[in-house]
């Protein structure tokens, strides 16, 4: 199955095309907030470079907004383009499907997030955190993830039992294992939209409006 | 790609503001199918909430595009080029409208065009048949949306000189915050239109910002302000129905005013600068106002220039000016690379709007 990983979520963005589980293409930059206009150029390049595809997977967060937005929008038109399905997949699987040996550890994923919170993906459930207020693991732990460090601390300094991995963000060959185990139903559907993990911000006017003429 | 004529039908792809939309045009221009989904979600907050939009736009967008693409009985192989809103706008909406486009695009090797939503409206009145023999550049384009209301000279693709604009609010965000300040529903313009027509103009004078000042600058807030005292004093609670409709009728009358003798200085700077000149163009959704309307017919006829406006599904957010514009460009050889960055500002006299774009 050959396979265009895209993925926005985090800082770093990358682009990559996987043909059977194996890498044949791959591009990847430091995005900062410049995801809309650097990860289209990738992923045409990686498909020129590897070939057409026949499956777009796709990271959906938690992660920045403008990143999963660019990237999500970009495997949407890719794939009506070519006439594939697009995928999704959640940052905290693509980094499960790289720690395969974490010795009875439970995974917890921790993703950055405004105003000193994290998103903790533990077992495929997304919750935003207060890093003071880090809920505490009842047995041994591995955390990955960009917030990885900082939550892997704070745990510890609580007495948790924690190891620190190396996984910080997605990378292709992940990304796209994952999709494709999704795609042959191994895992269950999920759409190929951002995980929001929260509402939209909005604010109610100040003043209610006054109601209609009479 | 040959200048003269694009060799396929273009794709054109609208989500700047509020509007998801999506139309497919053939090479010579024509429609083959559009579609425009607006977002109620945002009338509870009395405004567009940029955060609901983005994600709407996303959530919508891809099926719109796959939409139009069938009913125009197009192939995705068998598309010249994909265009997207790519600024000014909301920058959620127009990563996933450029985002979409450059997508399509690469996968299927044809050139993308990142369209200036401001010159998608300053070219729409290009679009085959709508205006008898056509609208030859140059002519003189009167902007009046929610979020823009400028003068512009349109002597080309990507040659626009603006000659005036807004210093404070866009006239079609006063008649928003209007309707508001009357209890009507969001988005106002439409409802104080109706409004107005059961009022009496002339019971109120309201001001007339820069009405008879040289220039064709426009202002709104001090027109808006002294509704705003009208209102307040009224005790809390709906306004009596012929109260309201009185300062409806009293506000649009003013700004029908001052448009007109805002449009009248830009026509005559206009003139001096094109003496060929003879069709002004009103776009944007207060172009739907009935009043402004035959205001600035008015001005028009008294210059001896015909006023345009398109019909009011291409004076709104559209995917079908949008289409058009990528079409112009395409035409003249001009598309953008897959690393262009959309911009929330990009003005029409911007320096990368010209045909030297690389
Ligand atoms: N009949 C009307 N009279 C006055 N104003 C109107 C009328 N109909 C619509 N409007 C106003 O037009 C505006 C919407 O038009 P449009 O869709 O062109 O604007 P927009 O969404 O702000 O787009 P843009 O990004 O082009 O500024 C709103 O402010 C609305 O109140």
């Amino acid at each position: 199955m050959r396979i265009l990983a895209l993925d926005a979520a985090l800082a770093a963005c990358s682009a990559g095309v996987v043909v059977d589980d194996v890498l044949r293409a791959s591009r990847r930059a430091d995005a900062g907030r410049g995801h809309a206009s650097l990860l289209p150029p990738m992923a045409s390049a990686v498909l020129e470079e590897a070939g057409a595809v026949d499956l777009i997977a796709v990271t959906v967060g938690p992660g920045g907004f403008t990143g999963l937005r660019a990237a999500l929008s970009l495997a949407h038109g890719i794939g009506l383009g070519l006439g594939v399905p697009v995928i999704g997949v959640t940052v905290g699987e693509a980094l499960a499907d790289a720690l395969p040996r974490l010795g009875g550890r439970a995974l917890w994923v921790a993703i950055d997030s405004r105003r000193d919170r994290v998103f903790l993906d533990r077992e495929g459930s997304v919750e935003a955190w207060a890093l003071p207020a880090l809920p505490r693991p009842d047995g041994p732990v591995a955390v990955a993830g960009d917030a990885a460090s900082a939550v892997a601390a704070a745990l510890a300094a609580c007495g948790a039992d924690v190891m620190l991995t190396d996984a910080r963000g997605p990378l292709p060959r992940h990304v796209a294992v994952v999709a494709r185990r999704r795609y042959q139903g191994e895992l269950p559907p999920l759409a190929a939209q951002p995980l929001y993990v929260d509402p939209p911000e909005t604010r109610l006017p100040a003043q209610p409006p006054r109601p209609p003429p009479g | 790609m040959q200048p003269g004529r694009a060799s396929g039908p273009v794709l054109g792809i609208e989500s700047s503001c509020d509007e998801t939309a999506a139309a497919v045009l053939d090479a010579d221009g024509a429609v083959l199918a559009e579609a425009v989904l607006g977002q109620g979600a945002h009338a509870a907050f009395g405004g567009v909430v940029p955060e609901i939009a983005a994600r709407a736009h996303l959530a919508h967008l891809p099926d719109l595009a796959a939409q139009v693409m069938r009913e125009a009985g197009v192939g995705w192989d068998a598309l010249a080029g994909v265009a997207a809103s790519s600024g000014p706008g909301l920058i959620g909406g127009l990563i996933v409208g450029s985002g979409l486009g450059k997508g399509i695009a690469l996968a299927r090797r044809i050139p993308f065009v990142a369209v200036n939503h401001l010159e998608a409206h300053a070219l729409s009145p290009r679009l085959p048949g709508l205006v008898p023999g056509g609208a030859a550049f140059p002519y003189l384009l009167l902007l009046v949306s929610g979020g823009h209301c400028q003068c512009v000279a349109v002597e080309g693709v990507g040659r626009h000189v603006r000659l005036g604009g807004t210093i404070d609010d866009a006239v079609g965000e006063a008649f928003d915050k209007v309707g508001k300040l009357l209890g009507l529903p969001w988005p106002g313009g439409p409802a104080v239109e109706r409004l107005a027509a059961e009022g009496d103009p002339a019971r109120h004078r309201l001001p007339r910002p820069l009405l008879g000042r040289p220039g064709c600058d426009f202002s709104f807030s001090g027109l808006k302000t002294a509704v705003a005292q009208l209102v307040a004093r009224f005790p809390p609670g709906g306004l009596p129905r012929q109260d309201a409709a009185d300062i409806a009728a009293g506000f649009q009358a003013a700004v029908a005013e001052v448009l007109a003798d805002r449009a009248a200085n830009a026509l005559a700077a206009f003139a001096a600068a094109h003496p060929d000149g003879r069709l002004l163009v009103v776009a944007g959704g207060v172009a739907a106002n009935a009043a402004v309307r035959s205001a600035l017919a008015g001005v028009a006829q008294t210059c001896g220039y015909r006023l345009v406006a398109p019909p009011l599904r291409l004076c709104t957010d559209n995917a079908v000016m949008v289409a058009w514009a990528g079409l112009e460009r395409l035409r003249l050889g001009l598309a953008d690379g897959l690393d262009h960055a959309p911009r929330p500002r990009w003005p029409l006299d911007a320096p990368d709007m010209g045909p030297a774009r690389p």
